[in-house]
């Protein structure tokens, strides 16, 4: 406990994230809590520079103190969750490939990415890596046809993309509901509250999954409509920009229950902000710790 | 259709109402056989029957029905989305007249009951639903008292309560487009003009739970309709009863594919219940009859992340990494809602055996 104490200690004295010397580490305990935060202005403008002390998190409505807040030191992991079901092909297969290449062509050396796509099947096309020619020629080569497996992915590409030392960022793109999965939606949205993987999903249609709505915000991510493919690499790079500007808290929660469902707030002290983080977290698993 | 019905009946009319007026097909005067020869009467219809059924079933192609336009509007839905409603193929009509005039009576002929469970389970392979409801009720009429034909039954109420009958957009039919590729003439001017074949998801499992309980009660032994009533308790809420059903088909069941789904399902309702070792146990005995198969693994998977175990919940993932076209084979869970169990070929090999005696 205190060896780990000494690593977040000296994570702060360093100063400012931007001037650690190696990528920070966040707290191996397994009792502590990593939040994924994005905070905007009135003008709905990511907020920058922002310091650990210049948050302020509430757990069950208890006070904590954060010990850590990065951004853009932390290497992500981005795993793509693409829908190749029986309703996207021809153009629009080309349109998705399009913006799966920009989000790979969007991230930087220490990142990784990983491709799953789903139709009834779903598909580990790329595991994660840092060698991104991989990942391209795998979007390159996907192809699929047949039900939707919408969940199954989901749940997949949550679990795949999580790391002590980096930032999981999942994009899903379906254009339907789940029509295929085995797993439970109810089931995926509880495993979401345990991991600190953040979902954004891109729909196009009417109207986006109800699952995949639930799902992106319990992790704190939000949906995306576009009214067709054509959208999806400017949708697909705006994630990526967004995700970016985010911050990632750390904290030892202190004061409230050892396990089940807590309640989540995160604001900045002194200053007019909107934060979107997740609504809480279910205590009593590893939360935001892969090992 | 019509066109071809209306001459079906002219056929059917009655040449000599004085002498026999409620068999008309012993008018014809080209009958070679003679009005006594009742057998073979019943054997030229039944093997009709099952001629017409052959057409019907080699007629349908994978992206929907390709019939000249003539034969009328049809839909296909495909991945939950709409492209129009199915009139189908006039062969499955055509073979059902074509035994009901069997002799003494089609519903104490044992053949024409098979024939019924046959083509059942053959439009529900091809899902063609606008087929097999009114092949259902005319086979039930007939038969009340088959197992079988009871599960088919359950089965379509089942399968009507899933996204991908539901979202099919037959409820908002403005939305309705074709898919490419579209063999289908005329779809989004049908889709407005027909009536939603379906009720609420809520509304078809409890029609479901009332007809597998009503296989069970004249066949207790029929597992799958056992294994799917559970699979419908567990979709409403009742995953202690879903429990009991399972672990009642399991006892009995020794055939893989239905101990398959008892068991994956029998993982869901017990994680569904917070019993993490009896999830475990299930899924592992599910994966171990088809190892390549990604449920059970992808169950498996949850229950190790939910406990804090990354490593073994990234494992069970690797079943993955296998190529989409054989993963497509190797998991029956994707099958699972035109699957019956004999399966169709089973069941046609029997019936063809069973005619050539």
């Amino acid at each position: 406990m205190r060896l780990v104490a000494c690593r977040v200690s000296c994570a702060i004295l360093l100063g400012s994230p931007v001037l650690l010397a190696q990528t920070p580490t966040f707290s191996s305990r397994v009792d502590a809590v990593r939040v994924d935060a994005l905070v905007t202005d009135g003008r709905q403008q990511p907020v920058l520079g922002l310091k650990a002390e210049d948050f302020e998190v509430l757990d069950d409505g208890v006070p904590q103190r954060v010990d850590l807040a990065v951004s853009e030191r932390l290497p992500l992991h981005v795993v793509l969750a693409v829908d190749l079901s029986d309703s996207v092909a021809g153009e629009r297969l080309a349109q998705i490939r399009a913006a799966g290449h920009a989000v790979i062509d969007g991230l930087k050396r220490e990142d990784q990415a990983a491709l799953l796509t789903f139709s009834a099947a779903v598909s580990l096309r790329a595991a994660l890596t840092a060698d991104l020619a991989r990942v391209r020629a795998a979007i390159d080569d996907a192809s699929g046809g047949g039900d939707t497996s919408l969940v199954d992915a989901s749940y997949s590409a949550l679990v795949l993309g999580e790391a002590d030392d980096a930032r999981a960022l999942v994009i899903v793109f379906s254009d339907g509901a789940d029509t295929g999965s085995f797993l439970t939606p109810a089931a995926v949205l509880s495993t979401a509250a345990r991991t600190a993987a953040v979902v954004y999903g891109v729909s196009t249609g009417d109207a986006p999954s109800a699952f995949l709505a639930d799902l992106c915000r319990v992790t704190g991510g939000r949906v995306l409509s576009v009214q067709s493919t054509d959208k999806l690499r400017e949708a697909f790079l705006g994630i990526l920009e967004e995700f970016r500007q985010r911050y990632v808290l750390s904290y030892v929660p202190r004061g409230v229950a050892k396990d089940g469902w807590h309640r989540l707030d995160v604001r900045i002290k002194s200053r007019r902000a909107t934060v979107k983080a997740r609504p809480g977290y279910l205590a009593g698993s590893r939360f935001g710790s892969a090992r | 259709m019509n066109d071809v019905l209306d001459e079906l009946k002219k056929l059917l009319e009655p040449v000599d109402q004085v002498e026999r007026p409620d068999t008309p097909l012993w008018s014809l005067p080209l009958y070679p056989y003679g009005v006594a020869d009742v057998p073979s009467l019943n054997r030229m219809l039944k093997r009709a029957a099952i001629l017409h059924a052959d057409v019907a079933f080699f007629n349908h192609t994978e992206s929907g029905y390709s019939l000249p336009p003539d034969d009328g509007r049809y839909t296909v839905v495909t991945d939950g989305r709409t492209v129009g409603v199915v009139a189908g193929t006039f062969h499955w009509e055509v073979g059902r007249r074509l035994l009901d005039q069997v002799r003494p009576s089609p519903a104490a002929d044992d053949d024409v009951r098979l024939w019924y469970e046959v083509t059942s389970a053959m439009l529900q392979r091809l899902e063609d639903y606008a087929g097999l409801v009114p092949h259902l009720a005319r086979a039930r009429e007939l038969f009340p008292t088959d197992a079988a034909l009871a599960l088919y039954d359950g089965t379509v109420h089942e399968n009507f309560a899933e996204p991908s009958i539901q979202n099919a957009g037959i409820k908002a039919p403005q939305r309705a487009r074709p898919v490419s590729p579209c063999t289908i003439y005329d779809c989004r001017d049908s889709a407005a003009r027909q009536p939603t074949p379906f009720d609420s998801p809520d509304r078809e499992r409890r029609e479901a739970e009332t007809l597998f309980r009503q296989a069970l009660r004249l066949d207790p032994a029929l597992s799958e309709a056992r294994i799917r009533l559970a699979r419908v308790l567990g979709l409403q809420g009742r995953h202690a009863e879903a429990v009991t059903e399972l672990q009642r088909a399991l006892s009995a069941e020794p055939r893989p594919l239905l101990r398959y789904y008892a068991l994956g399902l029998l993982g869901r309702e017990q994680q569904t219940l917070g019993r993490r070792d009896s999830a475990r146990t299930a899924y592992e005995q599910a994966s171990a009859l088809y190892p390549a198969a990604q449920s059970p693994r992808l169950g498996l998977s949850q229950l190790a992340r939910d406990a804090g175990d990354h490593v073994q919940a990234i494992a069970q993932l690797d079943v993955l990494r296998e190529p989409a076209a054989s993963a497509a084979q190797s998991d029956p869970w994707w099958s699972y809602s035109r699957t019956h169990v004999p399966d169709v070929v089973e069941l046609v090999g029997m019936l063809v055996e069973r005619w050539r005696q």
